[in-house]
């Protein structure tokens, strides 16, 4: 009449683990540590590109040339050892913000910037190091030198509003909607905007954005940061860098 | 079972558990740091932070597949994925630990140095609050790693037992809407930035597989608990069970004694029979697929012990389920269906002799 024990294997977390439970689990965590790894390999090598920017925290290097302020700091060098000639640098503050307010005062004067410098496709932003020294004032430029600008049409371009800290290799990438929330945070901070367009073999051109009038981007057309966007405006060149003065009106996203 | 609270009452398998838990997630972070650094490399290199940050956010979100495949897999396969069930918060608690070093590093370095606090960055620098594609996916992984860190606080058993298992349960619940969240947080973030077709791939094999998984399950418990399984009812209401020979020495027959009723589970020891509810006053666990061991009823899932003639957990401990009352006919085994109240007394049926009628 009694019926006979049931011996199915039965787990309890404090007495030892019957073989027939680990015979049957081993295999099924093995496939998981193996499928947890291949899955890191695949996610970890598709990663796009982040470009070849660069940013060297170590040396500090100085440029001396011409500031101007309007609507972003900018300085002149004439004669720029990496170009050869006309280098527009970017002085920008470490951290996410501008560096107007520190070089307030010393519009269209000759200085010399001391900083850590962020480099990609012959452009450079210029993070100024702390403390007085890294701005030296040399007083007031003669002559008045800043880059003639030669016009070049008005154009539509398909891009995206990056700001160039980040984009040019302080954070690598640094565009992108994974970055929208960043590179808004330094173009409100005061950082130049700047409007990267990709031709098909992925090579990158350059415009400092602004608005047909000369002025920053307002804050209505933050929300346009990081997205695909179509947009109409002069093109000019100023020694070595392209300027876009943006139509507004224009802009419009593509998605 | 807990009279007195330890943070952990540790034994052997959860140490190993969390070593195998350890090596897994510090493999998985060091396989990743490392393949990305051998696939962009030099003035290509991505950022040491962005690849933490990528790291432990994929890392985080494997874990939440393997965690909620459990659930289902310990019900499909009860006795094989049982050990994995057992220490389950310890992986919630790793994974949430995870996906905290994922939050904490973007607010740092996407959200810090600005003109704003990091989290009013994240809410405030997106304002496409109005679109789908271009909605700020942050808010979706803020939303998450907060729903995650009520669970990890509350995940000891003292909240277990201070908020009553029930709401307990609930707010596990929330681990699906996390897992939504999470979704989204990824399909309208990293996957729109990034140009490869794995990463949708990847993540959609992901939800395929948990929600394939998850219907099973949901459908074989669904048909178990509509069936009322018992071979007749008595004019008392008592309702036929099983053949006594029907339930091995130790082990339990389960029975939904009638439509919306909770489940019985009738238990053969020693030389009598016991019933008691189905569901473990501990996290629900089906008791019924429990042993008895040295004289207790024993809980598969986390191993709490109860007696079988009182329902109640031997002292010190304080746990109580509902008792049934039993009579043996001849062979059969039947059951009155009403409960008692948890931890009531009822004493044994001896199997061979007649409970008078
Ligand atoms: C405060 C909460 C969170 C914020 C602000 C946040 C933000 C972000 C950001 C900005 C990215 C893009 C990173 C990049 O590719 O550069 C990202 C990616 C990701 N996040 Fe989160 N996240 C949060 C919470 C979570 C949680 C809780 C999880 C998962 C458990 C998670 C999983 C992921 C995954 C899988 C990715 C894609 C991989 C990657 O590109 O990093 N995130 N998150
Ligand atoms: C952190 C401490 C945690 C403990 C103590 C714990 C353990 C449990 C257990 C055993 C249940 C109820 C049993 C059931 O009805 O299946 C449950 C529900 C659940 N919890 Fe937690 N968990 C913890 C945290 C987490 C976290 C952080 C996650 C995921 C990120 C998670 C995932 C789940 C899942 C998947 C369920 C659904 C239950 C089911 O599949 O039926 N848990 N939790
Ligand atoms: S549910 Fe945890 S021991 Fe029963």
């Amino acid at each position: 009449m009694a019926s006979k024990p049931d011996d199915a294997p039965f787990y309890v977390g404090y007495l030892p683990l019957p073989a027939a439970i680990r015979r049957f689990l081993l295999p099924w965590l093995v496939a998981n540590f193996v499928l947890l790894i291949a899955v890191g390999v695949v996610i970890a090598q598709q990663q796009r590109d982040p470009g070849d920017g660069t940013w060297n925290t170590a040396t500090p290097v100085t440029y001396e040339g011409v500031l101007t302020l309007d609507p972003y700091p900018l300085l002149r060098v004439t004669d720029a050892e990496e170009t050869g000639g006309p280098l527009t640098v970017l002085p920008i503050e470490m951290g996410k913000r501008g560096s107007r307010e520190r070089l307030a005062g010393l519009e269209g004067q000759r200085v010399r910037l001391t900083g850590f410098a962020i480099r990609r496709t012959g452009r450079v932003v210029l993070g100024l190091e702390a403390g007085d020294a890294a701005i030296e004032p040399l007083g007031p430029a003669t002559p008045a030198i800043t880059f003639a600008p030669v016009g070049l049409g008005t154009h539509t371009l398909i891009g995206e509003i990056v700001d160039p800290q980040c984009f040019m290799g302080a954070m690598k990438p640094g565009e992108g909607k994974p970055h929208k929330v960043c590179a808004t945070l330094c173009i409100a901070g005061g950082i130049p905007p700047v409007f990267v367009v990709r031709d098909q073999a992925g090579n990158t051109v350059t415009y400092l954005l602004m608005t047909d009038a000369g002025e920053s981007l307002p804050p209505s057309h933050y929300e346009y940061i990081a997205d695909p966007l179509e947009l109409t405006g002069r093109i000019q060149r100023q020694g070595d860098m392209l300027v876009l003065y943006a139509d507004l009106s224009s802009f419009r996203r593509l998605e | 079972m807990s009279n007195a609270y330890t943070w952990v009452q540790w034994n052997k398998h959860k140490k190993v558990y969390d070593v195998l838990l350890a090596v897994s997630v510090v493999g998985y972070l060091a396989v990743f740091i490392g393949v990305s650094s051998l696939t962009w490399t030099g003035d290509h290199a991505v950022s040491p932070m962005t690849l933490m940050i990528r790291a432990t956010g994929t890392c985080a979100i494997l874990m939440l597949h393997l965690i909620l495949m459990m659930g289902p897999l310990a019900r499909l396969w009860p006795i094989g994925f049982a050990p994995l069930l057992y220490n389950r918060r310890h992986f919630g608690v790793t994974m949430f630990f995870v996906a905290l070093t994922h939050s904490v590093l973007v607010l740092i370095w996407y959200g810090a140095f600005g003109s704003v606090n990091p989290v009013s960055a994240m809410l405030t620098m997106n304002t496409r609050y109005g679109s789908f594609i271009g909605f700020p996916f942050e808010l979706f992984g803020i939303a998450a790693i907060v729903i995650l860190f009520f669970m990890a606080a509350t995940s000891h058993d003292f909240w277990l037992k201070n908020l009553s298992p029930r709401w307990w349960k609930t707010l596990h619940m929330g681990v699906y809407f996390a897992y939504v969240l999470l979704i989204l947080h990824v399909a309208l973030g990293a996957i729109q930035g990034e140009r490869s077709v794995a990463y949708p791939v990847v993540l959609g094999a992901g939800a395929i597989v948990l929600i394939t998984l998850h219907l099973f399950t949901a459908v074989k418990e669904l048909r178990c608990d509509a069936r009322v399984d018992v071979a007749g009812t008595a004019d008392d209401g008592w309702v036929d069970v099983a053949s006594v020979d029907e339930i091995p020495m130790d082990r339990a027959k389960v029975v939904t004694p009638a439509k919306g009723c909770t489940k019985v589970a009738v238990f053969r020891h020693g030389d009598g029979l016991s019933a008691v509810a189905n569901v473990c006053s501990h996290q629900g666990g089906p008791i019924g697929e429990g042993k008895v061991i040295d004289g207790c009823i024993t809980c598969p899932w986390h191993g709490y012990q109860y007696l079988p003639h009182n329902g109640q957990s031997p002292p010190p401990y304080t746990e109580k389920i509902p008792t049934y009352e039993l009579r043996v006919e001849g062979k059969r085994v039947l059951l009155n269906p009403e409960p008692f109240a948890p931890g009531s007394q009822v004493d044994p049926v001896k199997i061979g002799e007649q409970s008078d009628v």
